[in-house]
């Protein structure tokens, strides 16, 4: 039997070859291709509520003490398990302002952009790019989207159980968070939400190193496979101290340990004498142990994407290619050195962060050269701006900003001012909102039709780039002023202080910028559901170009290819040099 | 009270030692603007120049590669400059380079949710002894008042009273969860952390009152919790460190009972 | 013989309806009226004023007073205010809460009352008439915790049904999240016979029904006492003289523990 024939498409689902239930199929598949569209589509929901979350919350940042005009009263309702605001008038709670924030925190970092770069990207192109008819371990990838999603419930819930949700930050420090309201379902479901990664984090590992195609050697993957290998391990290796971190603090909150808490401390006038011999300290480094490398988990596949929509739309391969995988492969690697930057502040010596500090600034070359690659990407490149494209260079500036006003927090001296102020704000969203939620958007455009098989309207997606370019540099570029003047984060009304009341003002025009954001967000959403029905149809590779996805059809059946693909180039063959043809797809024997 | 102050850039620094922080955050910032400036152009110049348009195909020949090796260097040796000449001296000396112990005035502070308490050992220099189960409304340190050393301390909530020119020593902990200490004009912060006491050093150049800040979200009070350091001349600090001394008598309770 | 059955059932079934009538209706109050005063036959404990600049609006309303911590505060006649004066058994009868609730006022940044009684069931009005961020934290042992804010000035929230007491417990503190100097005491009885110690360590409990009883007290610096037998006559007074002469063990409120952690 040929290898042609042994890979045809049919249903593994059922021995007897019927075809699979509805809940087989849609609900509980093994195919990561609807399992990638399940952590989209939940991803894409969890990132829209913490968007919301986020917009309550410039209300009573722009105007303090005012009522939150609709739906102020009915977050105060009994349904809620803690109010978040006042039933009587609306206003915004402390309290409520917290628990947004804090679950503002989580819901983006962990139900929405991992899920949706890893799970949801990962899930659906890895095994396409790689030639491949599923992941290593099918099974395995739906138990850890069968994780995520209860996880994602139970934080969800964590809102309506008493108590109400988490109120302590998403960075959870003890011992505010042991003895916060909240903090016990936030940790259960970590506990499930990390599971779920780590489970996942194997598949994609395994999967790009036994499943590549014939001919597909690892200097030959597309650049994003690369982003997401190093992903995989980045998740694999740093989460499990923040698994055992979160059962340590579940521990002290229920079974009575003190991990995290010191001796004598006195919570409310009394002293608690249950507490002793643990240290704070310690939750700290368990936490940014992850939480560092995590960062990375949301900015490596982001740079995946725009990379492969930048060399498709300049029709010309990538430029230093072998530069950016090693880069990469650095990054991944530095990232576990570097979190105590996030405790420089600790009452740090000056050897260990004079470690940290380095390790830092040296962290920071291979992003550059990651980033400076794209951007000479373009050079003698023949430009399409198409929506994926427009968010794909708009990508680039805006990582860069990120990325430059990480300097002056990397470095201990300057960072004494800016800590835990709003230019901290201001740094890590520029990453992850223009920066990952651009490439986000840009992978969304650009691979809707291999998933749906039907294009998006062009000119809406034209509607929704400027205005959310404009309005993301609206929400974030004050922020780095209002954290150099001297405003903290966290920070319920910036008036009580007199560097907030210098900054209050523009507190008002982010909150705007904000609104408007979510306002520019809706040719998105209409784009995104009409192109079901009346986008335009399109065969297997309407952006001409050179990857394997673009050889299986659109959408792709089980088993992804009809044939077994063969590879034969590297994956950028664009405007191959002395052809007259556009492009040679990867799997293209040389003679065609 | 308030020095001229940007609304966009740094609070005025009316330390001894801020001039380091400033001088690192604006280099640093210049060196940010030269990158992204020079960056950006040559990022507008290949989106405006690389546009597809008819006749105009992507030239595959790769670039010489020279410059962006060059820059990318010159970048790397910069930052090192930063952080080995600039950062790594300067933090050595903000943060561990007290000053000497007896031309310094040490205060205690212990933080809660949400004040700072502040505890000045007095003429004696001896602080009292104080002990969590003393704390009640009124003594939110446990000073243990029958202690002879408590006589001449003083006890403030939210106010710092320090006087000018002179170093402070202050030695930071907090009775319940995390907080920082954080003096924007005097370029101090530190993280104030329970089961542990943190000093911090640092001298006002300029009198005045400014904003003691909160920077570690604490709880529910947490953009609440500020508190002021009143910077005065060395004979009105003595004076006042004198007429505050807990060591007056409580009023029996006949006008002021309510129930 | 069939009349005499309808009639013997009939008043049977007359007297428990009345009778059940009579038992879910509000218990009997009587005309007897027990009171006292409270001493303190020991140096009153140290303390210094409560300084209240954590909060300016809190420092700017108190300006000129010198506020005692309450628990610490003795007249100068010795006798002590504050006390919760409570009849710990002897009632009989089931007595319904008032339809009135027992106001909890934040004024001034204190709780005013700093101590009180309420029968259980009552309902709790809470409202907060400073210019500043209130935040009102139980922390009962056998009833519901409720903890939120009034950030603005004449915010009230009401509770009733099962987010009020409805446990006799004694006593349940009431604390302010952020003003560590502010707390409050609440007694829930199943009976309205308490007092709480006012000037002049006077305590009176009116409108008590004839009877034996156990009297209980009660203080958040001095603790508690033995009970004290004591009997009363409609329609007469009956009096008794609390005197503490040290602090008890059971004076300091329960510790926080790992069952205080919101969930």
């Amino acid at each position: 039997m040929s290898a042609a024939a042994a890979h045809a498409p049919h249903d593994h689902a059922s021995p007897h070859g019927h075809a699979p239930s509805f809940w087989r199929h849609y609900v509980f598949s093994v195919d990561h291709k609807v399992i990638g569209v399940q952590y989209a589509i939940t991803g894409l929901i969890f990132l829209f509520v913490g968007f919301c979350l986020m917009m309550v919350m410039r209300w009573q940042l722009a105007y303090p003490g005012q009522p939150v005009p609709l739906i102020g009263k009915l977050l105060a309702s009994d349904w809620l398990g803690a109010a978040i605001t006042d039933k009587q008038t609306g206003v915004l709670l402390p309290e409520g302002y917290n628990a947004f924030g804090a679950m503002h925190g989580t819901i983006m970092v962990f139900m929405a952009i991992v899920p949706l770069v890893v799970g949801g990207f990962g899930n659906f192109v890895v095994p396409l790019q790689i030639g491949a008819p599923d992941m290593a371990f099918p099974r395995l990838n739906m138990l850890s989207y069968w994780c995520y999603l209860p996880g994602g419930l139970l934080m969800s819930a964590s809102f309506f159980l008493p108590g109400g949700a988490a109120q302590s930050g998403w960075t959870s420090y003890a011992p505010l968070a042991v003895i916060s309201p909240g903090q016990t379902v936030w940790l259960f479901s970590m506990v499930l939400l990390i599971t779920s990664s780590l489970l996942g984090s194997i598949n994609f590992i395994v999967t790009i190193v036994q499943l590549r195609a014939r001919g597909l050697t690892f200097m030959r993957l597309p650049f994003f496979v690369w982003a997401q290998f190093v992903t995989g391990f980045l998740l694999l290796l740093a989460f499990p101290p923040l698994e055992a971190a979160a059962v340590m603090q579940l521990m002290d909150r229920l079974a009575g340990t003190s991990f995290f808490m010191p001796e004598g401390l006195v919570i409310s006038g009394k002293l608690a004498e249950w507490t002793g011999g643990g240290s704070p300290l310690l939750w700290q480094h368990l936490f940014w142990f992850l939480a560092h490398p995590e960062v990375y988990v949301l900015i490596l596949p982001a740079m995946g994407i725009v990379a492969e929509v930048i060399a498709n739309n300049t029709r010309k391969p990538l430029w230093g290619y072998r530069s950016m995988v090693y880069s990469a492969i650095f990054l991944g690697f530095m990232s576990f050195v570097v979190w105590a930057h996030h405790m420089f502040m600790t009452g740090m010596g000056t050897k260990l962060s004079a470690f940290f500090q380095t390790t830092t600034m040296i962290i920071s070359i291979p992003s550059v050269i990651i980033l400076t690659a794209l951007v000479i990407s373009l050079w003698g490149g023949s430009i399409r701006f198409n929506a994926p494209m427009l968010f794909a260079t708009a990508f680039l500036p805006m990582f860069a900003i990120g990325g430059l006003t990480g300097l002056p927090l990397a470095l201990t001296t300057s960072d004494i001012h800016l800590h835990d102020t709003y230019y901290v704000i201001g740094h890590f969203h520029y990453v992850v909102a223009p920066g990952t939620i651009f490439g986000i958007f840009a992978g969304i455009y650009y691979w809707y039709p291999k998933v749906t098989g039907r294009m998006m309207n062009e000119t809406l997606g034209k509607i929704h780039f400027w205005p959310t370019f404009l309005c993301m540099n609206g929400i974030f570029l004050p922020m780095l002023f209002q954290g150099l003047v001297g405003l903290s984060r966290r920070t319920y009304d910036a008036t009580v202080y007199e560097a907030g009341q210098l900054v209050q003002g523009m507190h008002v025009g982010i909150s705007w910028a904000a609104w408007t954001l979510a306002v520019a967000q809706i040719p998105f959403i209409i784009n995104f559901f009409i192109s079901l029905r009346s986008g335009r149809k399109v065969a297997e590779n309407p952006w001409e170009a050179t990857t394997l996805e673009w050889a299986a059809p659109s959408p792709p059946p089980h088993g992804n290819f009809v044939t077994e693909p063969v590879v034969y180039r590297d994956p950028y063959d664009y405007s191959p040099p002395g052809r007259s043809i556009d492009f040679l797809p990867q799997n293209k024997p040389q003679e065609a | 009270m308030l020095l001229a102050q940007s609304r966009f850039w740094l609070p005025p620094d009316i330390s001894t030692h801020g001039s380091s922080v400033d001088q690192l955050i604006n280099v640093t910032h210049w060196f940010m603007g030269v990158l992204f400036v020079g960056w950006g152009a040559f990022f507008v110049y290949c989106l405006v120049r690389f546009r597809a348009r008819p006749g105009h195909a992507a030239d595959p020949r790769p670039i010489p590669a020279k410059t962006s090796k060059y820059a990318e260097i010159g970048v790397a040796i910069f930052e090192a400059v930063l952080l080995i000449g600039f950062s790594m001296p300067a933090w050595a000396q903000v943060k561990y380079q007290f000053p000497a112990e007896d031309k310094a005035l040490t205060v205690r502070m212990t933080a809660e949710q949400f004040a700072w308490n502040f505890h000045y050992s007095g003429a004696d220099g001896v602080w009292g002894r104080t002990d969590p189960k003393l704390i009640d409304p009124g003594n939110p340190i446990g000073l243990d008042l029958a202690d002879p050393h408590s006589a001449d301390d003083v006890v403030t909530v939210n106010n710092l009273h320090i006087p000018v020119h002179q170093p402070i020593i202050v030695q930071l902990s907090s009775k319940d969860v995390i907080h920082s200490f954080w003096i924007p004009v005097l370029r101090v912060k530190q993280d104030v952390i329970p089961g542990m006491s943190i000093p911090v050093w640092f001298e006002a150049r300029e009198t005045g009152e400014y904003d003691i800040s909160c920077a570690q979200l604490c709880g529910n009070n947490h953009y609440k919790m500020r508190g002021r350091v009143m910077i005065k001349p060395a004979d009105e600090f003595a004076k006042w460190l004198e007429s505050e001394k807990v060591s007056r008598p409580l009023q029996p309770a006949d006008q002021e009972f309510e129930l | 013989m069939k009349r005499d059955t309808i009639r013997f059932l009939a008043a049977a079934t007359a007297g428990c309806w009345l009778a059940a009538a009579a038992a879910s209706a509000g218990g009997p109050m009587g005309t007897a009226t027990i009171k006292g005063t409270v001493q303190l036959k020991a140096p009153p404990a140290a303390a210094m004023a409560i300084k209240m600049d954590a909060d300016p609006f809190c420092n700017q309303v108190n300006a000129g007073k010198v506020v005692s911590p309450q628990g610490k505060m003795v007249f100068s006649d010795g006798t002590l205010p504050y006390a919760f004066v409570w009849i710990k058994s002897g009632i009989t009868g089931k007595y319904d809460p008032p339809a009135d609730p027992l106001v909890i006022n934040q004024e001034g940044c204190m709780y005013k009352p700093h101590v009180a009684g309420m029968v259980c069931g009552q309902s709790i009005l809470i409202k907060n008439s400073d210019d500043t961020n209130h935040n009102i934290h139980s922390q009962p042992k056998k009833n519901p915790v409720f903890n939120f804010s009034q950030p603005k000035k004449d915010m009230t929230r009401t509770l009733t049904g099962n987010d009020t007491f409805t446990r006799p417990e004694v006593m349940v503190k009431i604390k302010c999240d952020v003003h560590p100097w502010m707390s409050a005491y609440v007694g829930v009885v199943e009976h309205p016979f308490f007092a709480v110690s006012a000037q002049g360590g006077k305590y009176e409990i009116k409108n008590v029904p004839g009877g034996k009883y156990k009297l209980g007290i009660w203080h958040e610096e001095w603790g508690t006492l033995p009970d004290v037998e004591i009997e009363v006559a409609d329609g007469a007074t009956a009096e008794h003289v609390f005197a503490y002469e040290k602090k008890t063990a059971a004076a300091a409120p329960r510790e926080v523990g790992v069952q205080d952690l919101g969930r």
